[in-house]
């Protein structure tokens, strides 16, 4: 369809690179291809019938979802392998493939042959960089669960202590079935540890310490065997401990002196004592309140207030016990969690006695999500890399306003879209797109839509109509002219800024003899 | 000063003290005032000095131009009564290289002994000559990279702080940085107005006659809280619009949002509380209940 632009876009972000509004509207025109949209500030779409094209390619895959979404969740440390010894990282690396894109492209592709059973894509995982020793990759068979999302894991990855570096990365290779590259696809930082943190930790060095809101995997492992390993996960809305698959949970602090209905954001780093709340990161389900213990010699410290570190040993007692060691704990029963009654410790005060079953391994993860859509590419590239946003910032006001986007792996070849609307975008660096905000009217020019608040989405396409959707929006808010030098409703933090400018404007005025220079 | 003698001054104009340029707000004001060092001399003594000192320029003025003395005028004989060796020595610690005050300048002033007039000098002059003995061209030319770099510290210091102050002060938008005498003035201008506003407690008058008596009735308000953009090709209400008589839009303000921060906000906020089952009663049953409902949870800590 658009071989030009197509061949632009398989290039690394080289020589267009732009800082400027000229310099980026030249750039949006070698980009574009020859179809010629490259008027400054285009974004009435009185344009040839190719824009006409894509805008309704663009709206419709606005209005159908066909995303495709890639999940990577992982560890955020990595504990490496002396020697022989394969420290399988632990809860396992898996992927998650999720969208009704996945689905609806054997469909569109037109030999759909009778053989065509079994999953359309497969992946390679293993560690970037790959130092030399052509790093193992492990196969990731994918399997359709209940839930519709293909899931795959890598159970045997391991970091060698050849491997000098503190930090990697996971590289998950995604290629359809006949051979054709879908994309890689990089997971966050790993940090390699050598092992648990024996150490008091300190909160003056937060590396290994885990922040309240932040997500955590807990597995549980009889005597250190692999083969026993069993993760805290979700299924069918209930907790269970899961031989197989793992989920993130979202650890919080949670208020003591509130009902549970209430949850007011609470930060800091979680230390040993703290009434923490477990949310799962996908279905919502949460357990009670606990309060969370260090653990040593199968026995939980009931005195211990440290800050909690990866890796570390832990239970989670049910408040409402007596004091003392006798309080129950969160345990597992093979595949059920349920209570466990601890018994206080004979010898020493302050100490319960737990079970092999309700000492859990707390560790940090990350998660990294791509979402794409090929369905209006014309070309077969892969679709990576997947931009990535992470915030957005408005600038400007006026006649021009201005929106740039933070994020990760911008390239030139990016086109930012609000709504169905194409917007002037300038590319600044891997980490910065800056582009123009559409005048409202662009959206339609009936009187009744300028009077109501209009909320668009923003999303990328790439130069070979590769559509990338984002979680972000942009709204526009009508406002009334409430008569002049009346900001209406004025926020407080603003009025200390008004006030300061107010005092400038005052002093400039009445003592503008200062100003005149010797 | 004209130009070629700047060019040895990294720093330009800022190098110098400012006492080297005829601004009576320095002179007048500054602490570190030349006379301080040398209060203690006779007045015979300071006639003699400035004799001395007066010969002593010129001397330098043939050396050439690199010395940079001051052109002749009421701070030389100050300058040079800094330098009698029982006086105290340079303030502030960081010396200025190319000031008859510091030894190193005068002795590279070949003359500055055999001018030396007076019996009383003698010891001066005698000082000055052993240490001329006592020290290497090497060790001079150390001395005064030393000197230089102190200098150039001191200079950086007090510029650092001008810098400081300046953020301070409002200033026309079309304005060029203030200069150090102007930076000042303004402060104290500036000062005495917020003390003024301070004591009187009173509303600002705001703008214009229309100001209303409203803090910030005239500044940009909220600038950095709203992005606001107006129309293209706004005209003047017609009554053939069909939104004709409705209160005039200034047009659309900006604003957006993440939904999957919403959404982990609205998970956690929603969450459905499961509770595991206690084995030891055999009729609990691992419960499921909606956190909305839920009695507060009795808590233990």
């Amino acid at each position: 369809m658009d071989p030009g632009g197509a061949a632009g876009s398989s290039e690394p972000p080289g020589p267009l690179t732009h800082l400027s509004l000229q310099d980026g509207s030249e750039a949006a025109r070698l980009q574009s291809g020859a179809d010629g949209r490259s008027l400054p500030g285009s974004w009435t779409s009185s344009s040839p019938e190719r824009a006409t094209e894509l805008r309704e390619g663009v709206r419709s895959c606005l209005q159908q979802q066909c995303e495709q979404t890639v999940r990577i969740l992982h560890a955020k440390v990595a504990q490496k392998s002396y020697g022989n010894e394969k420290r399988f990282f632990c809860p396992p690396p898996c992927v998650y493939l999720t969208g009704p894109g996945w689905r609806v492209k054997p469909a569109q592709g037109q030999a759909h042959q009778a053989g065509d059973i079994g999953p359309t894509v497969c992946g390679y995982m293993g560690l970037d960089g790959a130092s030399g020793s052509a790093t193992e990759t492990q196969k990731l068979h994918f399997e359709e669960q209940p839930d519709s999302r293909e899931f795959g894991c890598a159970k045997t990855l391991y970091i060698s202590d050849a491997d000098k570096r503190k930090h990697f990365r996971l590289v998950l290779r995604l290629v359809l079935r006949g051979g054709r590259e879908l994309g890689t696809f990089h997971s966050r930082l790993i940090k390699v540890i050598s092992k648990p943190s024996q150490k008091k930790q300190s909160l003056k060095n937060t590396d290994l310490c885990i922040s309240s809101g932040s997500k955590v995997s807990l597995f549980n492992r009889l005597r250190s065997q692999t083969v026993s390993t069993r993760y805290l996960s979700v299924e069918d809305g209930a907790f269970v401990a899961s031989a197989r698959q793992w989920a993130a949970f979202t650890l919080r602090l949670a208020d003591e002196h509130c009902s549970q209905g209430d949850f007011p954001p609470r930060e800091g780093y979680i230390r040993y004592g703290s009434l923490v709340q477990l949310v799962c990161t996908v279905t919502g389900i949460t357990l009670p309140p606990m309060i969370i213990r260090k653990v040593a010699k199968q026995c939980a410290l009931l005195h211990v207030d440290e800050p909690i570190s990866q890796l570390h040993k832990c239970a989670f007692q049910f408040p409402g016990g007596p004091p003392g060691g006798g309080g129950t704990y969160l345990c597992l029963a093979t595949e059920k969690v349920e209570q466990f009654q601890a018994s206080p410790c004979p010898k020493e005060e302050n100490r319960a006695l737990l079970n092999d079953s309700s000492c859990w391994t707390i560790i940090g993860t990350e998660s990294v999500e791509f979402a794409f859509s090929t369905r209006l590419a014309c070309t077969r590239e892969p679709v990576t890399p997947v931009p990535l946003i992470c915030t957005l910032e408005l600038s400007g006001g006026g006649h021009v306003a201005t929106l740039e986007l933070h994020g990760e792996n911008f390239h030139a070849g990016l086109k930012v879209w609000f709504g169905d609307v194409e917007a002037e975008t300038m590319y600044r660096s891997p980490r910065s797109l800056v582009c123009v905000v559409p005048d409202v009217m662009a959206f339609g020019s009936d009187w009744r839509w300028l009077r109501t608040p209009i909320t668009v989405p923003v999303s990328l396409v790439r130069a070979d109509r590769l559509f990338y959707p984002s979680a972000f929006s942009l709204t526009y808010t009508p406002e009334y002219s409430a008569g002049p030098g009346q900001p209406s409703a004025p926020k407080p933090a603003a009025d200390a800024d008004a006030l300061l400018e107010s005092i400038h404007h005052e002093f400039t005025r009445t003592n503008f003899h200062l100003f005149v220079q010797t | 000063m004209d130009a070629v003698l700047l060019e040895h001054f990294p720093g330009g104009l800022d190098a110098f003290p400012a006492a080297y340029f005829d601004e009576d707000f320095f002179t007048d004001q500054s602490s570190r005032d030349p006379l301080e060092d040398c209060d203690e001399l006779p007045a015979d003594e300071q006639a003699e000095v400035e004799l001395l000192s007066r010969q002593l320029r010129e001397c330098c003025h043939r050396e050439g131009a690199r010395l940079l003395l001051p052109p002749a005028g009421p701070a030389a004989p100050h300058a040079l009564g800094a330098q009698q060796p029982g006086a105290p020595a340079e303030p502030g610690g960081g010396g200025f290289p190319f000031s008859p005050r510091s030894p190193p300048a005068c002795r590279a002033c070949p003359c500055a002994a055999a001018l030396s007039p007076g019996a009383r000098l003698r010891g001066l002059s005698g000082a000055v000559r052993r240490r001329r003995r006592a020290r290497s061209e090497a060790e001079l030319l150390q001395l005064r990279q030393a000197a230089n770099v102190r200098e150039r510290r001191r200079m950086q210091s007090i510029n650092d702080a001008f810098e400081g102050l300046r953020s301070h002060i409002p200033t026309l938008p079309y304005e060029k940085r203030l200069s150090k005498v102007d930076t000042l003035r303004l402060a104290i201008g500036y000062i005495n107005f917020l003390s003024e506003l301070v004591q009187a407690d009173l509303p600002l008058r705001g703008g214009g006659a229309d100001g209303g008596g409203r803090l910030g009735g005239d500044s940009p308000a909220g600038q950095a809280q709203k992005v606001l953009i107006c129309h293209r090709g706004t005209r003047s209400p017609s009554p053939s619009d069909p939104d004709y008589g409705l209160p005039p839009l200034a047009g659309h303000s900006l604003s957006w949002t993440d939904e999957k921060q919403l959404k982990e906000q609205n998970v956690i906020r929603t969450a459905k509380v499961w509770t595991p089952e206690d084995p030891r009663k055999l009729n609990s049953k691992s419960s499921f209940s909606n956190i909305e409902n839920e009695p507060p949870f009795e808590c233990v800590s």
